[in-house]
């Protein structure tokens, strides 16, 4: 199987080289452990590393913000924009919703345009920041359900490898915040934050991913300029 | 079959009774101007809702060239009968053309993130 190397330091070790190519994973974690960092760092290393052209879609900030944000860790993602290897689409959900109803579009619109987006570019890398906000559009569990399948098969059908970012409440130990996206998915990796004393020490551990084996163990990752670094030799508790 | 295909591919009634009510009208109009001849039939309305909804089976892998071709077939044997086959020829052009029309509305409701 061909994998998709995320660049990110120490991580590759944790997935034996990669994500398996035109698989969707799941990137869960409460609020500030990393997720959209982890996301941009993917995408970043494809094109830099890779030739390979990424998408990121946004439901969360703006453009702007996310680019001045990352310029201050080191991803410089406007000279990346120039380039015509990297795009992003989206804005607040607020705005999102507001253009939705002005034009009576439901969810399975925003699924089509990021397909469109994906065929005219040829993009290889996918990120959805994040998939909760994406589904709060959806009426109903039915409909929920049929757009996470609906995103993730013409993810897949265009060869993408995508990462979908679901953020899960603080203190629990569900991977996603309905229970049901890890099921759609072929890989999921979790980012948790522990509670030490008077600091929180930053964990990441790779549950699922089909196809590929992987660390069963929950390694220390530090956030610091250039991004996220993996410890993949230290584990977060001792043994037992 | 046309009710049976547009609720597979998830058409909605809103949608269907649109493209019925307003093929019934302007697809018998070259009807009238060419051969100067009024029919309100059926089939001419069940031509348009096909032709409307025939791009969208690419979804199911059916090859367009196929069903084209069994349609222009169909209409072949129709060709002594001048009214009936210019009735549905015009109903499934203009249903081709009406599909066109709804596309490019749809269009608009897929540029939101990308107006964001």
């Amino acid at each position: 199987m061909k994998k998709v190397p995320t660049g990110i330091p120490g991580f590759d070790n944790l997935v034996f080289g990669g994500f398996p190519r035109g698989r969707n994973i799941l990137l869960s974690g409460p609020c500030g452990s990393g997720k959209t960092i982890f996301g941009i760092q993917y995408l970043y290393n494809g094109v830099v590393q890779n030739r390979e052209p990424g998408l990121y879609v946004t439901l969360e900030e703006t453009k702007e913000k996310i680019y001045e944000d990352m310029f201050s860790l080191g991803f410089d993602l406007s000279r990346l924009e120039k380039s015509g290897m990297f795009c992003t689409i989206g804005g607040p959900i607020a705005r999102v919703k507001y253009f939705m109803d002005k034009v009576n579009a439901g969810v399975k619109h925003i699924v089509k345009e990021i397909e469109e987006v994906v065929r005219k570019n040829n993009i290889k890398r996918v990120v959805v920041d994040s998939l909760n906000l994406l589904t709060i559009l959806a009426k109903s569990d039915e409909e929920r359900r049929k757009v996470m399948a609906m995103l993730c098969n013409s993810l897949s059908s265009f060869g993408c490898t995508s990462i979908l970012i679901s953020e899960t409440e603080e203190g629990s130990m569900k991977l996603s915040r309905y229970g049901m996206e890890e099921f759609v998915v072929d890989g999921v990796v979790v980012l948790y934050l522990v509670r030490q004393g008077s600091r929180f020490i930053p964990g990441i551990a790779v549950r699922k991913m089909r196809g590929s084996d992987h660390d069963k163990e929950i390694r220390v990752y530090k956030i610091g300029h250039g991004g996220i670094v993996v410890y993949p030799n230290e584990t977060m508790f001792g043994e037992v | 079959m046309v009710s049976f295909i547009a609720y597979e591919l998830g058409f909605g009634i809103k949608r269907l009774v649109v493209v019925y009510l307003i093929s019934s009208i302007f697809a018998v109009l070259p009807v009238w101007f060419f051969l100067k001849f009024i029919a309100f039939g059926a089939s001419a309305m069940i031509f348009a809702l096909f032709a409307f909804e025939s791009p969208e089976l690419r979804s199911f892998k059916i090859n367009l060239g196929i069903v084209y071709l069994i349609i222009a077939v169909v209409m072949f044997f129709q060709i002594k009968e001048k009214y009936s086959f210019a009735g549905h020829l015009c109903g499934f052009v203009f249903g081709l053309g009406l599909y066109c029309g709804f596309k490019i509305f749809d269009k608009r409701k897929q540029k939101i993130l990308r107006r964001c």
